[in-house]
């Protein structure tokens, strides 16, 4: 079987755990568990008309006091850069990280998730940012580790880009 | 730096022992199974029978076979609880993976994290 392994970056709280165990268990949990570290976990995906594995580094969190580390993403196929729709300085961090990984690691697929979209009230993100990352040649994906709503897609949009 | 006497040396590798619970795994340029040692069974890892693929070994997918380069993955939840430093490195036309217990800081560092992401979500402005 094809296996893809495919990381999880952004800043924290912005639900890459959540992401994760909604798309392997479709459950969501409102408590919050920050993550050390990363964690792996498996599942798989039919795409293309192949069964793809894709095995999912958890990472914990970008923020001011602990930075990512890039020898993590060493054999990864590409990555979902996780930006919390209610928070924009998560989008900024996201921007951040993509340089980086961009000059570490190389220009590898990614999909740019705009996740917890279930609470519209709190949206902070303007159109007009993401319509200039989009000309840049970033894709983006609204979802909710909440109700699912994207969250399987947005696996499978990179899935995609990878195969 | 200066060597070390072996009282020393032999004291800081029984420290390691006891503290950092080693487990070993050696697999051959073909990416087979060839050896193995310490405590794989602390990081959920049992080789017996077992073909190292994915299942086994989900932190090596994209690495092996190494180049002259090692690989470091810090901090690697194997099992629940359970945190442990990833080496990769080659040695006599082998790939060696070494892993050493980093749990307790691991479990420490999760509680300060927890706490200091709760103030700054708290901070956001508009909360
Ligand atoms: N309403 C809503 N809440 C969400 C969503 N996704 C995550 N959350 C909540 O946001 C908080 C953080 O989620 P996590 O999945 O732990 O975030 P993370 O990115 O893994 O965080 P770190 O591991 O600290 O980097 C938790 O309280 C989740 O319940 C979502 O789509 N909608
Ligand atoms: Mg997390």
């Amino acid at each position: 079987m094809i296996q893809k392994k495919i990381c999880m970056l952004g800043a924290f709280a912005v639900g890459k755990t959540s992401l994760v165990v909604q798309f392997v268990k479709s459950i969501f949990s409102e408590k919050y568990h920050t993550t050390v570290g990363v964690k792996i976990d498996k599942k798989t995906l039919r795409v293309a008309e192949q069964d793809v594995m894709c095995i999912l580094w958890d990472l914990h969190g970008e923020d001011e006091f602990q930075k990512v580390q890039m020898s993590y993403l060493r054999g990864a196929a590409g990555y979902l850069l996780v930006i919390d729709g209610t928070r924009r300085e998560s989008l900024e961090t996201a921007i951040r990280l993509q340089k980086n990984v961009e000059t570490t690691v190389g220009r590898i697929p990614f999909v740019a998730v705009l996740n917890k979209s279930d609470l519209h009230d709190l949206w902070e993100l303007d159109d007009s940012q993401l319509k200039a990352l989009e000309a840049q040649g970033w894709n983006f994906i609204r979802t909710s580790a909440k109700t699912g709503m994207g969250v399987e897609e947005s696996f499978r949009m990179l899935a995609e880009k990878m195969l | 730096m200066t060597a070390l006497p072996p009282s020393i040396s032999e004291y800081v590798l029984h420290l390691t022992m006891e503290q950092q619970l080693p487990a070993f795994f050696v697999l051959d340029q073909e990416g087979r199974l060839c050896e193995w040692g310490g405590r794989p069974e602390r990081y959920g890892i049992s080789p017996l029978n077992q073909e190292p693929d994915a299942e086994l070994f989900p932190f090596l997918h994209g690495i092996v076979p190494l180049g002259d380069e090692p690989v470091f993955f810090p901090c690697v939840e194997t099992a629940p609880n359970v945190f442990a430093d990833i080496h990769v490195f080659h040695r006599e036309g082998k790939n060696w993976v070494l892993l050493l217990d980093v749990s307790a800081d691991a479990l420490r560092q999760q509680q300060m994290q927890q706490r200091l992401n709760e103030i700054a979500l708290q901070r956001k402005p508009g909360n």
